[in-house]
């Protein structure tokens, strides 16, 4: 883990495999805390990028320990900006089907990425050509005053 | 993250203590299958000491739901923190799953 410019920005590598979400965990609420936000915005934060962070890991990367998920904590004035990275071949996250159809409902894996959404402030993917895919989540200060 | 489970009756309480990410998931998934494999007719998943759990921990509670349902079975959660509780809300699974914040309660409603 690298701490650059007085902790602005925290970056941190981890090889793909399950046991280290716990890790990433640790790292993810060390954030939240430092950004001050309430319990519930806290939460929300944790959540969200454990789930960027397990599909980068498990669907990205296949769960292989050779490659790691590229985490990078931006710590501004007024919002935190996660990026999540994977090495894979990429997707187009207008492929995943929403899970609160009747046809989704019931199925037990799916609801990923939509929980990033409902959780956090921004979600934009990137996918970068032979080079993986890059997940942005924003989660602004104020918006726990709402 | 620790699964304590309890064998009362014709059915199992688990126990969950930590988050349910990660590695975590695997394990939880396969305690439920062992419990139903074994012959369990309803299962009590004792949140209380969970204060996360992520997409891939509700499809294995799903999975476990169809399971139970299959030999008429049930599954209900008992004392699930706020995160959770919003977490069931915004994918609309509470709708399916009872959740109780009594073990009385879970017990009568699943015991058959």
């Amino acid at each position: 883990m690298k701490i650059k410019n007085h902790t602005d920005e925290i970056a941190l590598s981890i090889p793909s495999a399950d046991r280290y979400i716990y890790l990433l965990d640790r790292v993810v609420s060390y954030v939240a805390g430092e950004m001050k936000f309430d319990e519930e915005t806290r939460e929300q934060v944790n959540l969200a990028v454990i789930e960027a962070g397990t599909n980068a890991m498990r669907h990205g990367n296949g769960n292989d320990p050779k490659k790691t998920a590229e985490f990078r904590f931006i710590i501004e004035r007024d919002k935190l900006v996660v990026l999540v990275k994977d090495s894979g071949s990429g997707f187009d996250p207008e492929d995943i089907e929403d899970p609160l159809s009747p046809d989704n409902f019931m199925k037990p894996c799916g609801r990923g990425i939509f929980l990033m959404r409902a959780l956090m402030d921004e979600v934009e993917y990137n996918v970068i050509a032979d080079n993986g895919t890059e997940v942005r989540l924003v989660k602004y200060r104020n918006s726990q005053e709402s | 993250m620790r699964i304590d489970a309890k064998n009362k009756d014709n059915g199992v309480i688990l126990h969950l203590n930590g988050k349910v990410i990660g590695d975590g998931v695997p394990q939880f998934r396969h305690t439920i299958e062992e419990c139903i494999n074994s012959g369990a007719e309803w299962l009590i998943i004792d949140l209380a000491k969970v204060p996360l759990m992520d997409s891939s921990a509700l499809g294995a509670i799903i999975s476990a739901f169809l399971k139970l349902q299959e030999k008429n079975g049930k599954l209900a959660l008992l004392n699930a923190q706020k995160g959770i509780l919003d977490v069931l809300a915004i994918t609309k699974l509470d709708s399916l799953f009872e959740v109780y914040d009594d073990m009385q309660m879970a017990l009568e409603a699943v015991d058959l």
